[in-house]
């Protein structure tokens, strides 16, 4: 079988492309969330504490989940993700439940851009 | 005729657990806010169940009177089915009732009731947040400082009684909004199968925390370790004839007996967990017992983990049942206190040992340390224990020793426990 050519994208597609591209790009700007938002908070405990949200209503206690680490995963995840949020204020102890973890990062505001 | 008295009972229980009725966990609003969030346990209500304006009434409790507010919708997220960004994730449990008007400035307490095609559920008043912009329920703020007290007092026949205490308080504070870990002091008192209740075994540390992302979340059956560094501590006994600096680096690896749990976890039970500790303790005499060399720094090497485990159906007279364990073994590169009941002087005339000498030793030091509670209510229950071995600073060696006594169990409020003073 021949090897395949690339074929050279027409000037004025490409320039359209990036224009559309750009557009997109600064339509998703304004619509970045000023706030992690509950979606996220869910994604971010469940994935932390490995289960699904079926388990929003148990306590870490219950799940097996050692705090500091969890703490600590919910913590990289929310800052990688482009919010602020205190180390502190994720709840940790054996007898918080998911929800309440949620509860607690989901107004995460967004990291000021410097 | 039995194949079809286990199908019958099969069809009741599967008809019971059908017209289960939903079990609110927590209820989320704000004031000035027309939207209230309604949790549910598992298992989870049908949408056709809850999701119905009609069938939920809502009314707000002020000084003067109550104000009732008008559901306009019912925003579900109880199944894939409901699946609308950018909030609601496959299954979360959850609906938003969606009301007419803000909740009210003045408004204090939410009274919430619905009443489906099968079940009429009334939830306490929910007390609203002084925050104004607080969630309702019983929400947990900043958990950085811990207070722990336990003990117990046996009394034996013929005998001195027994004490156990165990106290200890911390705090962490976390470096650059915790980017650079926790910073923080602990001290503990303990004392073992003592006759008195004054504590023999004294440790406080400052300490360093910062978790280790060596992977992101989890890798099988592990959460990522963390390392707690105890920057400076001090070990001693009761009249301070032993003391000891203590500069310690360890790791700590939890892990669950489980990959994911997939599946919704019954809320009796509390999966089994452990975590691993691997670390070494640089010591200092600064006072010494015996004709230990003072000043001199020597290593131990320090292996440990702890286990836990439970069942807590939560009915009367049977909340909970929980077994935890802990071990530790340091190893000594160079000789250390010890106290050993077994090498004791024995008088001749009278057949009985007496004094226990203090040596010198580079052997092992193991601690075991096991507890069942069985708790009748959620804070007051009795626990057996089991501990057999010696802990630091003069080693008292302890053969296995069963103890029984009532406990008293506060809320935790952190891990701090388990993650510095054990090791």
């Amino acid at each position: 079988m021949p090897p395949t050519k690339k074929t050279p994208r027409p000037k004025a597609l490409t320039a359209a492309h990036n224009r559309l591209m750009k557009r997109l790009g600064a339509s998703l700007e304004d619509a970045a969330p000023s706030t992690l938002g509950h979606g996220n908070a869910v994604t971010i405990v469940c994935a932390c504490a490995n289960t699904s949200p079926l388990n929003l209503a148990r306590t870490l206690k219950q799940l097996g989940v050692n705090g500091i680490s969890f703490q600590g995963c919910v913590f990289r995840s929310v800052t990688k993700l482009g919010f602020d949020i205190d180390q502190d204020d994720i709840p940790d102890s054996p007898d918080t439940t998911l929800s309440e973890v949620v509860d607690a990062i989901e107004d995460a505001p967004a990291q000021e851009q410097s | 005729m039995r194949h079809r008295f286990i199908t019958s009972a099969l069809v009741v229980m599967l008809a019971l657990s059908t017209w289960a009725k939903p079990k609110i966990e927590r209820i989320k609003a704000k004031r000035g806010s027309s939207i209230i969030s309604i949790h549910f346990d598992n298992p989870l209500p049908s949408a056709a169940d809850v999701a119905n304006k009609d069938f939920w009434i809502v009314a707000g409790e002020f000084k003067t009177g109550i104000h009732r507010y008008v559901v306009s919708s019912v925003e579900p997220c109880l199944s894939p089915a409901d699946v609308k960004p950018p909030d609601c994730n496959a299954v979360d449990g959850y609906v938003r009732l969606h009301l007419t008007e803000n909740v009210l400035a003045d408004n204090t307490k939410i009274d919430l009731t619905l009443i489906n095609n099968t079940a009429v559920i009334n939830v306490p008043a929910f007390q609203l947040s002084k925050d104004q912009s607080g969630p309702l329920g019983t929400s947990k703020s900043k958990n950085d400082s811990d207070v722990y007290f336990s003990g117990s007092y046996t009394a034996v026949v013929d005998g001195d009684p027994v004490w156990d205490v165990d106290a200890f308080a911390g705090y962490m504070y976390p470096l650059k909004h915790g980017h650079l870990g926790k910073f923080g002091f602990y001290g503990q008192a303990r004392t073992k199968k003592s006759d008195n209740a004054d504590p023999n075994s004294f440790l406080d540390y400052l300490v360093w925390q910062k978790d280790i992302p060596l992977w992101n979340t989890w890798l099988g059956p592990f959460q990522t370790p963390f390392f707690n560094y105890r920057v400076a501590g001090t070990e001693f006994d009761r009249d301070g004839k032993q003391l000891n600096f203590i500069n310690s680096p360890v790791v700590t690896l939890p892990l669950r007996f489980s990959g994911k749990i997939s599946d919704p976890l019954a809320p009796s039970v509390t999966f089994p967990s452990m975590t691993l500790q691997f670390g070494t303790e640089f010591v200092k005499v600064e006072k010494s017992r015996v004709l230990a060399p003072e000043k001199n720094w020597y290593t131990r090497g320090l292996l440990g983990a702890t286990f836990s485990a439970g069942y807590a159906p939560e009915k009367p007279a049977f909340d909970s049942i929980t077994f935890s364990s802990a071990y530790q073994v340091r190893l000594p590169t160079a000789g250390e206190i010890y106290f050993d009941k077994r090498k004791a002087p024995i008088d001749r005339k009278t057949g009985k040992r007496g004094t226990t000498p203090a040596l010198l030793g580079t052997q092992a030091r193991h601690n075991v340390d096991s507890k069942i509670s069985y708790n009748f209510t959620k804070y007051l229950g009795i626990s057996f224990e089991h501990t057999y071995g010696s802990l630091p600073p003069i080693f008292t060696r302890n053969d296995h020793s069963f103890a029984l006594g009532f406990t008293l169990t506060l809320k935790q409020t952190t891990y701090g426990r388990y993650s510095i003073l054990r090791p």
